[in-house]
């Protein structure tokens, strides 16, 4: 079972998207309300794959996917972003910043979850 | 307008109840009577309603900073048929019918979520144009130029005077059957700004609204 870290600093958010993963992926959820949380639990926990938020409290999106890309421990784990903003320097930053893929919110669940279907299936988990 | 701080804001709330809603419309949450199914079905309404409203919101203020992210990969119609399936239940809400004709396997060279809200936008307005028991039709017929979408409906349609400012920015027609049913002006400028960004025109006669998506050369 491919274990998915979640982290958002919206907690209705999480829970419903973190039900929705195991209700109908299986998948194992972990999940981090800001982007401190979201660094130690990606060591602790050792997750397939991230999910994580930009704009968060404490750290956002983009510094903690800097701190993951620069460690052996935690370079390789996959992630996808949340983005709330389409604006094309925003979804340069993403693409450039290293993430798999990224989700525009608002966004239907279905879609998120053949994103972290794709995701998974190309980093053989 | 708002700006992107704003909208992040507004979309996060909003992420939040239109999938908790699904969690329940989709029985993840064990079964539902039909009076439970028929309230939770119009709080989606809504709350898909208010979707539009903001991403058209975000796309206008984008489409006037000239940063409106614009994606043509080609999609079957038959999509664009799944993504507004649910105008039809609302429509019938109030005893209204949507009536789609076009080939599923059509193929559309354009940005889907920019469609999506097109043409979505576009029958929700046809329907505010429709007396209790009218009829909109939709259609997509292939053309050298570029597919042609139809929107038509039932009733008087849009008096003459106003057909050619109905599209723009803020327009409120000195007309009070006109306005109440046109809102505040900015959805069917949205349709303009995200028809003219994929390089189409759109315009309206009579009861029936019309816009072209040409082929990239």
């Amino acid at each position: 079972m491919a274990k998915i870290l979640l982290v958002d600093d919206e907690i209705e958010f999480v829970e419903m998207i973190a039900f929705r993963l195991a209700k109908t992926g299986g998948y194992d959820v972990v999940s981090a309300y800001d982007g401190e949380e979201g660094l130690r639990k990606a060591r602790s926990e050792h997750p397939d794959l991230i999910i994580l938020d930009i704009w968060m409290p404490k750290k956002d999106g983009y510094q903690v996917i800097k701190e993951l890309k620069g460690s052996e421990e935690t370079a390789r784990i996959p992630v996808i972003f949340l983005a709330a903003s389409n604006l094309p320097q925003t979804l340069e930053k993403v693409k450039a910043a290293g993430g798999a893929d990224y989700i525009l919110k608002p966004f239907d669940p279905p879609v998120l979850m053949t994103k972290i279907k794709t995701v998974l299936e190309k980093n053989n988990v | 307008m708002f700006d992107d701080q704003v909208l992040h804001d507004l979309k996060n709330p909003l992420s939040g109840i239109t999938g908790s809603i699904g969690l329940f419309l989709e029985g993840l949450l064990g079964p539902l009577d039909a009076e439970q199914k028929k309230y939770l079905t119009n709080i989606d309404f809504s709350a898909k309603r208010l979707t539009l409203l903001l991403m058209e919101l975000s796309a206008v203020a984008n489409a006037e900073k000239k940063q409106l992210v614009v994606t043509k990969v080609p999609f079957p119609a038959g999509e664009l048929r799944e993504e507004t399936a649910w105008l039809k239940q609302l429509a019938a809400l109030e005893n209204k019918t949507i009536v789609d004709t076009f080939d599923d396997d059509l193929s559309l060279p354009a940005d889907k979520k920019l469609t999506v809200m097109i043409v979505t936008d576009l029958l929700v307005n046809a329907c505010k144009q429709t007396d209790r028991g009218g009829r909109v039709t939709f259609s997509i017929k292939p053309d050298k130029g570029g597919p042609l979408f139809e929107i038509g409906f039932s009733g008087e349609g849009i008096p003459r005077e106003f057909t050619a400012k109905i599209f723009d920015k803020n327009f409120r027609a000195d007309h009070p059957e006109l306005k109440a049913k046109t809102g505040a002006g900015l959805g069917l400028y949205f349709c303009k700004l995200a028809v003219e960004a994929q390089g189409g025109k759109i315009g309206a006669e009579g009861a029936r609204f019309h816009f072209r998506l040409p082929q990239d050369r």
